[in-house]
């Protein structure tokens, strides 16, 4: 708990004030906006529910990485969180899109939402996969970096699928 | 004799069109031959070098300790530190409170020299006027004029303006030279004009830390200004952060500055461009076997996102803006990943350009360090990768006319 502490105490108040008012705007003007536009609040609780969670895990896994490997979290470390937020907007972005293209079809029904959820995360999985791994074998200093930030970018990119498989019906 | 009509029935339209395809292909492969590594070893007449920041960051700790101990007032001066620091672009700040001092880390590629003025400077401003047993016209007393001690203080400090605005204004001799201008709360405007024409036409000043920079009062005028000595854009900023950034309430001074290790990560230029290649083509022949998208989809894609890696690094070069590589090799990472996105998802390319816009520009405000430059960077890039996009479209659909 230590790496919280001295984040709290090396922050300024401005610096904590803007901190706050930027995790209010990513965690519910974007699920905002996803109710605005599509009138579903199952899926703005999705949205708000996929980076709540993903800004909780990459805090443990910051946390964790620090305390039980013993690594520094330096300042690239701090970059992780802008990643695991960037995949995670992408996902929101498809699902709203597909909806508001094909909501207003006679024959739809949350069954195909889910669907194209499947195949989206399948997608950005591969690209994710192919993508982070090129450049952490040939770019060996921001290693770990990179390899934590795939791992948290997968587990959220499949939780979000599991929110939308489970809170869809 | 009747001389032969020539009809000439020839369609200048496909003509242009080729040539347009020439000239557009031309400029694409420019961009991507600029953008390769190395090209500043094959092209001399100008710099195709990256800009990199890697031998220009430079680390140091501040140990400041002040006058007033208590936690508000140490709490408050952190706060304008830090604006300062970020308003100027420094890339890492650090500060806290230890043993009543306050420790301030910095990492940064900005100038040294400049920083150190951030940090050590009060810049404590005060309406003054002069004192009247002082003679300013003394020969053997030339600096009078400029010392704190031969002013007497007024009512009007920093705290009456809202904001102090540094601009060029146009001086009496017709030339342009720069101004710091004063603009006062709306509630303070009319005192601040009947003590203004109190001293009409005489001398008053504004004293900055015990330096006074003289001006004639003219009542006629509704701006307060004082001159500015320097042209320089990086020292004009300061200079508009110290004046901006909120006011001191407490003498302080610098105890120590220490060097430190520099913690940023160092990335081959040649790497990255090698991970870009392997990425695209591993990605896209994936794509292409498994038959996941359609192949006109697959090529629109990998067209726009050649395009868009290319163009924005040869923005780079060319304009010789300062870059991180290693902050490149993420910035690749997303931009293939959103430009795939944006391609193949036509329904969703509002709704992620909103979010992303949402989330990007609010982190450039409210984000600190690297976080907020890479921000301001994929901003840009999702922008450039929306762009290419409809360029690539339009491209390979004039080819296939051809």
């Amino acid at each position: 708990m230590d790496i919280i502490i001295n984040l709290f105490n090396n922050w300024t108040i401005l610096e904590k004030v803007n901190t706050l008012i930027l995790i209010f705007i990513i965690l519910l003007v974007v699920p905002g906006f996803v109710w605005i536009f599509t009138k579903q609040a199952k899926l703005a609780h999705i949205s708000f529910d996929s980076l709540a969670i993903a800004g909780v895990l990459t805090l443990i896994t910051l946390v964790v990485t620090n305390l039980v490997f013993k690594v520094d979290i330096t300042y690239t470390f701090k970059l992780i969180p802008f990643i695991v937020f960037f995949i995670v907007i992408l996902c929101i972005g498809t699902m709203t899109g597909f909806y508001m293209q094909n909501h207003k079809q006679r024959d739809f029904d949350m069954t195909k939402v889910k669907a194209e959820a499947f195949n989206d995360a399948f997608r950005l999985t591969i690209s994710c996969i192919l993508l982070f791994t090129a450049f952490a074998v040939l770019t060996p200093s921001i290693l770990l970096p990179i390899l934590l930030s795939l791992g948290l970018s997968l587990a959220t990119i499949w939780l979000h699928y599991f929110l939308v498989f489970k809170l869809l019906k | 004799m009747k001389l032969l009509k020539l009809k000439f029935n020839f369609n200048v339209k496909p003509l242009l069109n080729y040539i347009l395809i020439i000239v557009v292909t031309a400029l694409f492969l420019a961009s991507i031959f600029i953008a390769l590594p190395l090209t500043e070893k094959y092209v001399s007449k100008t710099n195709y070098n990256l800009n990199l920041k890697d031998n220009t960051y430079w680390s140091q700790e501040f140990i400041v300790s002040t006058e007033n101990t208590e936690t508000k007032a140490l709490n408050d001066l952190r706060n304008i530190f830090y604006k300062r620091l970020k308003g100027f672009g420094v890339e890492e700040v650090s500060t806290y409170i230890d043993n009543d001092k306050i420790r301030i880390n910095v990492t940064t590629s900005k100038d040294k020299d400049l920083v150190k003025e951030l940090i050590s400077n009060k810049f404590d401003v005060k309406v003054v006027t002069r004192k009247s047993d002082v003679n300013f016209d003394d020969s053997e007393n030339t600096y009078a004029y400029m010392l704190g001690t031969n002013y007497d203080n007024t009512e009007w400090d920093r705290s009456d303006f809202r904001n102090v605005y540094i601009t060029k204004l146009r001086t009496s001799s017709g030339t342009y030279a720069n101004f710091a201008i004063f603009k006062l709360w709306p509630a303070g405007e009319v005192k601040f004009n009947k003590f203004l024409l109190q001293y009409n036409g005489q001398s008053i000043g504004v004293d900055i830390d015990g330096f006074v920079t003289p001006h004639v009062v003219d009542a006629t005028s509704k701006v307060f200004a004082i001159p500015i000595s320097t042209e320089d854009a990086q020292q004009l900023k300061v200079m508009s952060l110290l004046y901006n950034s909120g006011v001191v309430g407490t003498n302080f001074k610098i105890d120590s500055q220490t060097d430190l290790t520099v913690n940023v990560p160092t990335v081959n230029y040649i790497q990255i461009t090698l991970g870009i290649l392997v990425a695209l083509v591993v990605l896209y022949l994936y794509l292409f076997i498994s038959k996941t998208t359609s192949p006109d989809v697959l090529l629109k894609s990998l067209l726009a996102t050649t395009l868009t890696i290319s163009i924005y690094l040869a923005s780079l070069k060319i304009f010789q803006i300062p870059v991180d590589p290693f902050l490149l090799s993420i910035e690749a990472i997303l931009a293939i990943a959103v430009t795939r996105i944006i391609a193949e998802g036509k329904d969703s390319v509002f709704y992620i350009e909103l979010f992303l816009l949402i989330v990007l520009a609010s982190t450039i405000f409210l984000g600190n360090g690297f976080v907020s430059i890479i921000a301001q960077d994929m901003l840009i890039i999702t922008a450039l990768a929306k762009l290419c996009l409809v360029i690539s479209a339009w491209y390979i659909n004039k080819v296939k006319k051809i």
